[in-house]
């Protein structure tokens, strides 16, 4: 569908004015010059080459409940996504907006999807029979707070491989602390019946753990105690759009480096079963400085700007909107600039190119930055509450990369050093570790 | 005297300050050559935009970028280690 208004969108706008003030420092240029700009960049965009959307997140339902108080999608009515608009959502993914792709990926969201249970049957069930018929395999995941589930339940999920994502943050004081219900009453005991049956009959599924200022001192004590119920796979997130100052953040990454260093203790029988997010980069990372060693060089690896919201995954709402994904919802302004279209009338491409571009142009300070290399990327929200532009990293993010570098080169310096090797690794863990602490921690 | 001077200075004010604000509404201080150019450099390769695979843990059950287990985005990657099982699937992310 060919939409009327193809000009940039007021976010774009100010994040492609900010990359143009960067450019164009040191010269007086005026509203004309920008005008100007845009109009070209415009055009430019439209012929941005897109790549099918082989993801999509079906918001069952709008409302949610409980009320944590991170969320980022706020407390909603209960708003239930129907299942003729479910279904054709479905229709769309697999047959329109995947072209030739052999693979799609559903992922059942809200508020908390469960709300709506006899639509997420049917809508599994239908996606199943439509990918077949159209000759594509497709895989169903489903973030839940664990509350809904019984028995019946889970043995649908396991049953249809529904890969499950339970949200709960460890500790039963941290996660009551803010995983509250409606009524603001604490949550623990509900989610803990909901672990139990997933335990009974998925040999794994993940546990998201989201992080607050205030619960960072127990994420050791969280994720010991998650490790010992047996969870195997672990999701550490701190929270976005709330405040984090120097010394919460400080707090964090000690706690991450404490976590880091007891499941890499020798000898540490449970190092091999469980899988936590922030050690695996951290494994990652330390492949690459051995591979590309210091790091100062500037490689493209395609992926520093990170995420691709918008081009090859998208979000629908309860009312049949699309978003690029489930976090652009809960934000108004983001919102507003990037509403793709609806399932009804179809997707607005010139907003997914702009986005696009923009995502692939990547943040500003990264176009320097030394540790670009090591960078797994930002994702745009997130850059977008911290620093109020989609294109100017979330400092969280930099230093997760700064703090991953910092510990890998510290070990590989040691090996090298027990190994008698020097060329690798020459102490520059200790200074980029001081800077960690310092400059970094102190921007 | 003292008046013409301030007079005058006032004058050149107000001209200062319309003169900026009608250069800054109306005016064009960029060449259209530099204007393609400082476009074209936001969007670098506009037809090649296909994204390149990923160097880090970007697999089915965990994207490093939104620090999810199931991201719709990280399509490159995704695809390059997709196995349709439970046990490679990974769930959206929130909070």
């Amino acid at each position: 569908m060919k939409f009327a208004m193809e000009s940039l969108s007021l976010v774009g706008r100010k994040n492609f004015l900010r990359i143009i003030h960067r450019k164009l420092r040191g010269k007086l240029y005026t509203l004309t010059d920008v005008e100007k700009i845009f109009r070209i960049l415009a055009d430019n965009i439209r012929s941005v080459s897109l790549p099918p959307i082989s993801r999509a997140e079906l918001f069952l339902a709008d409302g949610c409940n409980l009320n944590c108080t991170y969320c980022f999608e706020g407390l909603k009515p209960r708003r239930l996504m129907p299942l003729e608009l479910a279904q054709t959502a479905v229709e769309r993914l697999v047959k329109e907006w995947s072209r030739d792709e052999k693979v799609v990926g559903i992922a059942l969201f809200g508020g908390e999807p469960l709300l709506n249970w006899p639509v997420l049957k049917r809508v599994v069930e239908y996606a199943k029979e439509n990918a077949q018929r159209s000759g594509k395999q497709v895989s169903f995941f489903v973030t839940t707070n664990g509350t809904l589930l019984n028995s019946e339940r889970v043995r649908f999920l396991k049953d249809h491989q529904v890969y499950v994502m339970l949200s709960m943050d460890g500790l039963p004081e941290v996660h009551d602390r803010h995983r509250r219900t409606v009524k603001n009453r604490p949550s623990f005991s509900l989610v803990w019946r909901g672990f139990q049956l997933l335990r009974e009959h998925y040999e794994t599924f993940d546990v998201r753990m989201t992080v607050m200022p205030d619960t960072a001192p127990l994420l050791f004590e969280s994720v010991m105690f998650l490790s010992e119920h047996g969870v195997s796979n672990i999701v550490i997130v701190p929270a976005f759009g709330v405040e984090w100052r120097l010394d919460d953040r400080k707090v964090y990454w000690q706690q991450i480096r404490r976590i880091a260093e007891h499941f890499r203790s020798a000898g540490r029988q449970d190092s091999a079963s469980v899988r936590i997010s922030p050690l695996q980069d951290l494994e990652k990372t330390e492949e690459l400085v051995k591979r590309i060693g210091g790091g100062s060089e500037q490689n493209d690896f395609g992926c520093y700007s990170g995420c691709y919201a918008g081009a090859n995954g998208v979000a629908v709402t309860s009312s049949g909107e699309i978003f690029p994904c489930s976090a652009f919802v809960g934000s108004k302004e983001l919102r507003e600039s990037y509403r793709l279209g609806t399932v009804q009338e179809g997707l607005n491409n010139f907003r997914r190119q702009e986005l696009y571009v923009l995502n692939r142009y990547g943040g500003l300070k990264c176009q320097q930055c030394s540790l670009r290399s090591f960078c797994q990327g930002t994702c745009m929200v997130a850059n977008h509450y911290a620093t109020g532009y989609l294109v100017e990293p979330d400092p969280m993010t930099c230093q997760k990369t700064a703090f991953y570098v910092s510990i890998a080169k510290r070990r590989v310096h040691e090996a090298c050093m027990a190994s008698g090797l020097t060329h690798l690794g020459s102490g520059e863990g200790e200074k980029n570790e001081d800077w960690v602490d310092s400059d970094l921690l102190g921007s | 005297m003292f008046a013409e001077g301030r007079r005058q200075w006032i004058k050149k004010l107000l001209g200062g300050v319309f003169g900026i604000i009608g250069l800054a509404t109306l005016g064009s201080t960029i060449g259209d050559e530099e204007a393609h150019a400082i476009a074209h450099s936001l969007v670098p390769n506009s037809t090649e935009l296909s994204g390149g695979p990923c160097n880090f843990t970007c697999t089915p059950t965990y994207c490093p970028s939104c620090h999810g287990t199931y991201c719709p985005n990280c399509h490159p990657c995704y695809q390059a280690t997709y196995i349709p099982n439970a046990s490679s699937m990974g769930g959206a992310v929130k909070g």
